[in-house]
């Protein structure tokens, strides 16, 4: 049981038997419980009831990235390394990441929300939210703790018994997260004006979701120690103050069960990082770099896209668990004139970088920015190559497309294929329809 | 913990057509049991997960399953129409 389901009233007994309708909540949150490892358990039978951590590879230093529930009952957090897990609990099972299956549960869910509204956003491989506004008077009407029910059902039914996920009601996005949040695993929540107080005086700060160990230090330099202070705080005072931008006034919104994060960002930047295994040589590094190159050459080209800048970085982080020290990263960032989108000038303009990077640093990131839709505007006297470039970047995509991932790539990468993606966080734009 | 195969397979599987009014886009196939070659039968009490591997335009579907002895994945190849047994997990997990 996690810090907050201690200490938080059980909303549904109280709400239970009220409609989305009667209580405005149109905001619906579902977040699969310890995702990942569900879906291992879920697959294979033997693993279930027992402590199970998914990991990017099988070695011992390797971090985990998710833990079963069963493993975090005795202890294991994610972002640990597996050998400190097994000493707090010993008879872990350790099992690698398969994205496919992971991606293909995504889209389960996803389906599964859409059938409640036209107006689902699904905010990352394992959660996602339904909004209710425009759904049909058979589904708002419903009692809430039925309408969780149904879809607690679903989710067994229709992706697998094991599957459990948490759901929370509220009148914005923020409010519908943090009732998801409350009872974990298998809860169901729901936060209005009425309880809000109520469910807030037994959080801390960093249980909000946005608020991080940063901000809360931020926070407690304005003496605003707990949520509740937070709730209580002047717009003005969290807007000039606190957060000296808009953000503060959005806090003060959202509170207030105002929606504010109702927008989808433009893809911005494309990149991929990798972990450089250790004792490896630079010349093998330099084949990595032009691996992560072909492959977020290949993401750019399927949003349409052309780059203006690249930036190639090293960095040395001291694990997800360590918020406190700063992560070390030597970058170099570069702005291209004509822009670009091929394999063949990403590597190339690559490859030129990595040359002028400092050698430290065990992760390896490749960052595509300044992102616009179509080639340049004024025209090259490089214009023949570019577009003969162009050319055969589409045809390598096509075939690629049609026979699987790399079945032509540049020769440069010929070798290199413990760089393929293993981990599916972060934006789900990839996952396809 | 696992031995990884590729061994093609015998499976008796039923198959369902799609029934109306559904997102299923393709019909679908529970399989009930599979022979090796060496002739050995497994009798699959549970279907963990089936789910699709994309290769190009070539689709595996693969279904991690268990005889409540072992785990074990197998997969169709949609193109081939051949099964196989992809790994089998040790019973003393």
């Amino acid at each position: 049981m996690s810090k907050i389901s201690a200490t938080t009233p059980n909303t549904f007994e109280t709400y239970g038997k009220s409609s989305v309708r009667e209580l405005e909540t149109y905001i619906l949150y579902v977040d699969l419980n310890s995702c990942f490892a569900s879906v291992e358990q879920q697959a294979r039978p033997k693993l279930r009831n027992h402590p199970v951590a998914i990991t990017n590879r099988l070695v011992e230093h390797s971090t985990i990235i998710a833990a079963s529930v069963e493993a975090k009952a005795q202890g294991v957090k994610v972002g640990m390394r597996i050998e400190e897990a097994e000493t707090i609990c010993p008879g872990i099972i350790a099992a690698e990441t398969e994205p496919d299956k992971y991606i293909y549960v995504h889209k389960l869910l996803k389906n599964i929300l859409s059938d409640y509204s036209s107006n689902i956003v699904m905010k990352s491989i394992d959660e996602g939210l339904i909004d209710l506004h425009d759904s049909p008077a058979e589904v708002i009407d419903k009692p809430i703790a039925e309408l969780a029910n149904e879809i607690k059902t679903r989710i067994r039914e229709e992706i697998g018994s094991y599957m459990r996920c948490n759901i929370g009601f509220g009148k914005n996005r923020f409010y519908g997260k943090l009732a998801a949040e409350l009872h974990k695993p298998d809860g169901a929540d729901v936060i209005i004006e009425e309880n809000s107080r109520e469910v807030m005086k037994n959080l801390q700060l960093t249980n909000l979701p946005g608020i991080n160990k940063r901000m809360e230090h931020r926070l407690n330099s304005f003496q605003i120690f707990t949520p509740l202070e937070l709730l209580d705080a002047e717009s003005d005072t969290l807007e000039k103050l606190v957060f000296r931008s808009i953000v503060g006034k959005q806090w003060y919104e959202k509170l207030r069960g105002k929606e504010v994060d109702d927008y989808s960002d433009a893809t911005k930047t494309v990149g991929r990082q990798f972990v450089i295994p250790p004792e490896t040589d630079e010349k093998t590094i330099e084949i990595y770099l032009a691996h992560l190159c072909e492959d977020v050459g290949a993401r750019l080209r399927s949003h349409k896209l052309f780059a203006r800048g690249l930036q190639i970085a090293r960095v040395n982080d001291h694990g997800f668990l360590d918020n406190e020290s700063p992560k070390s990263r030597q970058k170099i960032t570069q702005l291209y004139e004509v822009p670009f989108n091929s394999d063949i000038e990403i590597i190339d303009h690559a490859l030129k970088l990595y040359e002028k990077l400092p050698k430290t640093g065990r992760i390896l990131m490749v960052t595509l920015y300044k992102l616009q839709p179509g080639p340049a505007n004024q025209l090259s006297v490089f214009e023949d190559d570019l577009k003969h470039q162009q050319k055969i970047a589409e045809l390598t995509d096509n075939i690629n497309n049609r026979f699987g991932p790399r079945t032509i790539h540049s020769a440069l990468t010929t070798g290199s294929e413990e760089v393929r993606c293993k981990i599916p966080f972060g934006s789900t734009k990839y996952f396809g329809k | 913990m696992e031995n990884n195969l590729h061994e093609p397979i015998t499976v008796t599987a039923d198959f369902f057509p799609i029934p109306k009014k559904t997102k299923q886009k393709s019909p679908r196939c529970i399989p009930k049991s599979f022979k090796l070659s060496n002739g050995r039968e497994v009798f699959i009490t549970e279907i963990g997960l089936i789910h699709p591997r994309f290769d190009g335009l070539k689709t595996h579907f693969l279904f991690d399953v268990t005889d409540d002895v072992n785990d074990y994945r197998i997969s169709f190849d949609t193109e081939t129409l051949e099964w196989f047994l992809e790994w089998e997990g040790d019973s003393d997990v």
